[in-house]
């Protein structure tokens, strides 16, 4: 086997493995450019006697989330943070069904909810999705495809030009398309 | 191919934010003063906020996308001009008429993330409805690419195997996320 060879088959492989991911990113990215004032449904599932002190504003709310969790009774990654000084919410990221935990302080209240499933909230919570700090097993998997997809989009961006290198016959056209690209590119950033 | 080529740039900054997005790289806020300077114009009582913000910032030379903040108790307006490579941070004080431009230095994971996030056609300036329009041509960019590597993929004999494997295995396992996380 070739190294123009190899090129190939790994550009090839690659793609169809992370096919899924890759025509997620670009469908999920129609409903974050195109917003709209449709807002997700909650349902409430739960109520909890709860009390905890929230911490000051500097303070880490990490602790009190995985409190909220517990009482809540949900095992699994989340994400925590102040809505205001007396109310803070905590969420566990499902792509179906996510919950939320809402934690109001002065009155020892812990409301768990869950949304209903909705077209555009499922889409860009795909997008959005990442990070290793969610303190979930799979939540972090899935950070670990995030981090593939975006290897390999690297490596077809390389493989990409090396194997259009390969066709003396396309070269001027392409030549053309990488330097307007290019120039479009940072003119736009430029002037944003 | 010619799309890809020409798309590249929006493609490797878009792989190179989302690792930086992905593994939470600090982004360092840190403002230098680059104005203090008197503003003697005076708005009228009841004009709103946004129009008061993009009126000074015409007057500054600054015009762009933005946000604005307030006004606070004092009257006191923050303008936060969102550019992409220096973003700007203007605070105007109507008491002593005065503004103060801040600028944020620039520095490699900030503008990354900025240049992720900047999406949407809510702002009526020529360069952001240049950037929604890219952020588009990039989606449909993407999903072409995905079909027509499926065709590329079927007219090579050789390879429907080895593909087919890659392809039901990457399949499998996404539709198994999203059902069960």
């Amino acid at each position: 086997m070739t190294f123009a060879h190899f090129v190939r088959r790994a550009h090839l492989y690659t793609g169809l493995f992370l096919l899924p991911w890759v025509i997620m990113f670009g469908v999920s990215t129609i409903p974050i450019n195109h917003q709209s004032p449709e807002l997700a449904e909650w349902t409430r599932l739960a109520e909890h006697r709860f009390d905890a002190p929230v911490p000051a504003s500097s303070e880490n709310l990490r602790p009190l989330g995985r409190d909220m969790m517990n009482a809540a009774g949900i095992e699994g990654g989340y994400y925590v943070y102040r809505v205001n000084p007396r109310q803070v919410q905590a969420g566990h990221p499902r792509f179906l069904a996510p919950l939320r935990i809402n934690y109001f302080a002065e009155e020892r209240r812990l409301v768990v909810e869950q949304r209903r499933f909705s077209l555009r909230p499922f889409l860009s919570a795909m997008h959005t999705r990442g990070g290793y700090d969610m303190g979930g097993f799979w939540d972090s998997v899935w950070a670990v495809f995030v981090d593939a997809v975006c290897i390999g989009l690297i490596l077809w961006i390389a493989s990409g030009i090396y194997m259009w290198w390969g066709l003396p016959s396309t070269r001027g056209w392409g030549w053309i398309a990488l330097g307007a690209g290019a120039i479009c590119f940072a003119v736009i950033i430029a002037t944003l | 191919m010619y799309l890809a080529l020409f798309l590249a740039p929006w493609m490797m900054g878009y792989a190179l934010s989302t690792l930086a997005m992905n593994h939470r790289m600090p982004r360092p806020t840190a403002f230098v003063t680059e104005r203090d300077q008197p503003y003697p114009n005076v708005f009228e009582p009841g004009t709103p906020p946004r129009d008061i913000a993009r009126q000074i910032l015409a007057d500054l030379g600054l015009d762009g996308a933005f946000g604005v903040q307030g006004p606070g108790a004092d009257g006191r307006l923050t303008i936060n001009r969102q550019g992409m490579l220096s973003p700007r941070r203007i605070t105007y004080t109507p008491a002593d008429r005065r503004v103060v431009v801040e600028r944020m230095e620039l520095e490699t994971s900030g503008f990354l993330n900025r240049f992720h996030r900047r999406r949407g056609y809510q702002q009526p300036y020529a360069a952001d409805l240049a950037m929604a329009v890219s952020v588009d041509a990039v989606i449909v960019a993407m999903v072409f690419w995905a079909l027509s590597g499926l065709w590329m993929w079927w007219e090579m004999r050789a390879t429907r195997l080895w593909g087919l494997a890659c392809a039901a295995t990457g399949i499998g396992i996404f539709v198994l996320f999203v059902v069960t996380i």
